[in-house]
């Protein structure tokens, strides 16, 4: 089982519940599932489910993608946990140092035709999450993501 | 589970509808790449990408709708997207996508589009 019951904490206090990952692409049928969990455990919306799985998706695509992370057992890890009325996703990675939210916003104003491939993925974590945050602790890229969620019910 | 269903649909006419469902995202897209670059092997005026039963999707499914959106008018065709749910248009608003695609919000709307098409003379 993946979830993992002695859950890490948040820099803001909140409880979360830890998916360990290897830096595989793959992996992202087991990060879905554990949202679809979460989601459903906490009563979430559907809709809130599908932000959260695409902010974690965006994130652990560039992570894996750029990171060079080694495939060994607790280098990448996501966590999601309540934070108020907001879900909190923490990503962690023992890549070197990368903020990806100072990453340059791609150019929207350009026509589709015209614009270079790529780029998107950050530009739509910022857009569909309330508030992003990026710290390096010790050999850590912590990463995470807050979403305001109204209860489903 | 992360799945994407594909269903293709040629007329007499050489417009193709392409109803897409499910997920498409990082581990989909290249199933959605094939799919689509079998279909613009051919000659290709209309393409419509008919949306109605896609649940989900994230840049990597947006970078390929882009791409077939290049390449049927690199062919001298149109592209177009119909049946957006609400989710899926946010998305494609965030990226600002949408201003150069066609998007039609129903089958009476796209077919009434393809009745107009099919009237205009060729453009050479």
């Amino acid at each position: 089982m993946d979830l993992d019951p002695h859950a890490a904490g948040s820099g803001d206090g909140a409880s979360l519940t830890v998916l360990e990952l290897t830096p595989d692409i793959g992996e992202l049928e087991r990060v879905y599932a554990f949202i679809e969990r979460f989601r459903a455990a906490h009563g979430l919306a559907p809709a809130a489910g599908q932000v959260l799985m695409l902010a974690a998706e965006e994130l652990l695509v560039n992570t894996i993608g750029y990171g060079n992370l080694a495939a060994e057992a607790g280098c990448l890890r996501l966590g999601l946990g309540r934070d108020g009325s907001s879900v909190v996703m923490e990503l962690r990675d023992n890549a070197p140092a990368f903020d990806p939210f100072a990453t340059a916003r791609p150019d929207l104003s350009l026509p589709v035709d015209s614009r270079p491939v790529g780029g998107l993925g950050v530009h739509l974590v910022r857009e569909m999450t309330d508030r992003q945050e990026y710290q390096r602790d010790g050999d850590w890229n912590v990463t995470r993501v807050y979403k305001t969620m109204d209860e489903e019910s | 589970m992360s799945t994407l269903t594909t269903r293709v649909e040629h007329d007499p006419d050489g417009r193709i509808r392409v109803i897409v469902g499910g997920s498409l995202d990082t581990i989909t897209a290249p199933q959605f790449k094939t799919a689509l670059d079998e279909v613009l092997k051919g000659p290709c005026k209309l393409l419509v990408l008919d949306l109605e039963d896609l649940g989900y999707i994230s840049s990597a499914g947006i970078r390929e709708v882009l791409r077939v959106v290049k390449s049927v008018r690199g062919k001298g065709g149109t592209a177009a997207m119909a049946n957006l749910q609400p989710s899926i248009r946010k998305v494609f608003d965030i990226v600002k996508a949408l201003p150069d695609i066609n998007i039609f919000t129903s089958y009476d709307e796209m077919d009434a589009y393809l009745d107009h098409m099919q009237r205009q003379p060729p453009s050479q």
